[in-house]
């Protein structure tokens, strides 16, 4: 039969000839299944029944060959593995387990199921799908739709293909975000394989926290929750600025007046949207002139309606934290929050769409919710009070752990 | 030293001492059903020099121990290797895969993490080019498909990931 190489060696505990054997009594599998998806995977048996019976099976029927226990939880691994379509596998497995027990109803007397099963009935048809010499160009390229998935399996001669599902999700577990992004661009199977949501659940707490998290219900999966945590990649609006002095490739701004008293403010580039996930960036204190009282430096989120010429954060629907420590929305006076800030500080924002929050970090340590009653869209802001004063986004930040 | 009778899938038989043996969850849950034999186990899905290689790595871990590994540990990224494992995982693909096989089915986790921590570093700081290479395998994907992917690639390439 035609079996690569690494089919082969794979099956060097399988007794291959016998399976396919099986295949050739059955010469037109067409007629009585559609067509089977094919695991060629090894899924291992672990039967106790054998064991108590305590005789070697060996003898009577391929006691190492690919069997598929009914019920075991092997099944999922069998049928999952395959890089192709996870609706057309879960389909197929139907299809294939009816198949296995006609079989066994049809040609066994023997009431082991087991050793009927290890004969290998499923692996019907493919072997004959592959070695069929296709007379016209037209009829292979016909084939090859109706059998796509077929063909595709049997198009790899890959090793890592044939381990169960479990496994390869344990393999994925020890590979980070990066690696997993690149088995995407492998080829099908691998990015299946990269796609899986225990993976992705995995990498969901591995990188960003606690396991008391529960998926949103606005995310359909893990990966596209882990997804919707980013960093902010706007820059400051060159027009909405007030009086404020951008450099920097608009990443700093700067106090452009040189008297006391004259609030400005400039917000983000970029909107955060509403059901838009969690989105982080830090801000870096360059200079906070430390001469003045009062709410001299306001580091927060704007609405869209915020008027952004000579405005002070806070007073004009805006949310924030001030550099004493304090927060406000929406209100000149604000309650105590946290720690005040400074100069060479580092304030880290995280606005939680799902949750319509919003939380700060100074220097990398979490001060804590300080909002929730973000029910609109909004855009990073700062308010600085004098001449000299500036802040920047800082370039790349590393999203945080949601809690420490 | 009580022994017990392995009997490979090639009908080799092994004497093991049993605490050896135990080491592989499967073969203690067998030996707690059944109680005490003289008769060879039967373990049909392993070949006699896969399971040579686990009675190996089973002895030398029950010679050595490693130390329990705390709650904390469990928490990192397990992609450390101690030398002597590393030694061992170093053999051809099909073994390595058949190792892992046979480690699932005995449920031995050591030996199952430490050959699934083996080929997530064959893989890991590879282009996908290199991991074809590496498992001898074709880019399926079409031009466009490709392409597609590497669009919905493009995300939070921060610097915590």
């Amino acid at each position: 039969m035609n079996h690569t190489a690494a089919g082969n060696n794979f099956n060097n505990n399988i007794t291959s000839n016998q399976i396919f054997d099986t295949n050739r009594l059955n010469p037109n599998p067409s007629t009585t299944t559609p067509p089977i998806l094919i695991p060629r995977m090894a899924t291992l048996e672990y039967d106790r029944t054998s064991l108590t019976s305590s005789t070697s099976s060996s003898s009577s029927s391929s006691p190492c060959s690919l069997s598929s226990t009914p019920g075991s939880t092997w099944k999922k691994a069998q049928f999952q593995t395959m890089g192709i379509n996870g609706d057309t596998l879960m389909a197929s497995c139907h299809l294939n387990n009816n198949n296995i027990n006609n079989t066994n109803n049809n040609n066994n007397n023997n009431n082991e199921n087991q050793r009927s099963l290890e004969m290998g009935q499923p692996f019907t048809s493919s072997d004959q799908i592959l070695n069929h010499q296709y007379s016209t160009e037209a009829e292979k390229q016909l084939h090859e739709e109706q059998s796509s998935h077929i063909e595709q399996l049997h198009e790899y001669d890959l090793q890592l293909e044939y381990l169960p599902v479990e496994i390869l999700t344990t393999i994925c577990k020890f590979l980070d975000v990066k690696c997993i992004k690149c088995l995407f661009l492998v080829n099908r199977f691998f990015k299946e394989m990269a796609d899986d949501e225990d993976v992705w659940k995995h990498l969901f707490f591995d990188r960003f926290g606690p396991k008391n998290i529960k998926l949103p219900k606005l995310h359909l999966s893990w990966k596209s929750f882990y997804r919707s945590h980013k960093t902010y990649k706007g820059r400051w609006d060159t027009i909405k600025k007030g009086k404020m002095v951008l450099s920097n490739n608009e990443r700093t701004v700067t106090h452009g007046g040189d008297y006391l008293g004259s609030y400005q403010s400039v917000r983000g580039s970029e909107r955060i949207e509403l059901d838009s996930g969690c989105t982080y960036w830090e801000v870096y204190v360059e200079s906070l002139n430390f001469n003045q009282t009062g709410f001299h430096l306001v580091i927060g989120v704007i609405p869209e309606s915020f008027p952004v010429w000579q405005s002070y954060l806070t007073s004009n629907g805006g949310w924030g934290y001030l550099a004493d420590g304090r927060k406000a929305n929406n209100s000149g006076n604000g309650v105590p929050f946290a720690k005040p800030f400074a100069q060479g500080d580092r304030v880290g924002l995280l606005v939680d769409m799902n949750q319509h929050t919003l939380s700060y970090y100074l220097n990398g340590v979490v001060q804590g919710v300080a909002f929730k009653n973000l029910e609109q869209p909004v855009y990073p802001g700062v308010s600085l009070l004098t001449g000299g004063q500036s802040v920047s986004f800082i370039e790349d930040p590393s999203f945080p752990r949601l809690y420490q | 030293m009580s022994t017990i009778k392995l009997e490979s899938a090639d009908e080799k038989v092994f004497e093991v001492e049993r605490d050896i043996a135990c080491m592989a969850v499967t073969i203690k849950n067998m030996l707690e059903d059944i109680g005490e034999t003289d008769t060879a186990i039967p373990l049909p899905n392993v070949t006699s020099n896969i399971l040579e290689k686990v009675l190996e790595y089973c002895k030398h871990h029950k010679e050595h121990p490693t130390p329990q590994q705390d709650e904390k540990k469990d928490e990192k990224r397990l992609d450390d290797i101690p030398p002597w494992d590393r030694e061992f995982c170093k053999v051809d693909q099909p073994t390595l895969f058949e190792l892992i096989l046979a480690a699932n089915y005995l449920d031995i986790k050591p030996l199952l993490d430490v050959t699934c921590k083996t080929v997530a570093n064959m893989i890991r700081g590879k282009t996908p080019e290199e991991i074809r290479k590496i498992f001898n395998i074709k880019n399926d994907f079409t031009p466009e498909e490709e392409e597609q992917i590497r669009k919905e690639n493009e995300w939070c390439e921060d610097k915590g990931n």
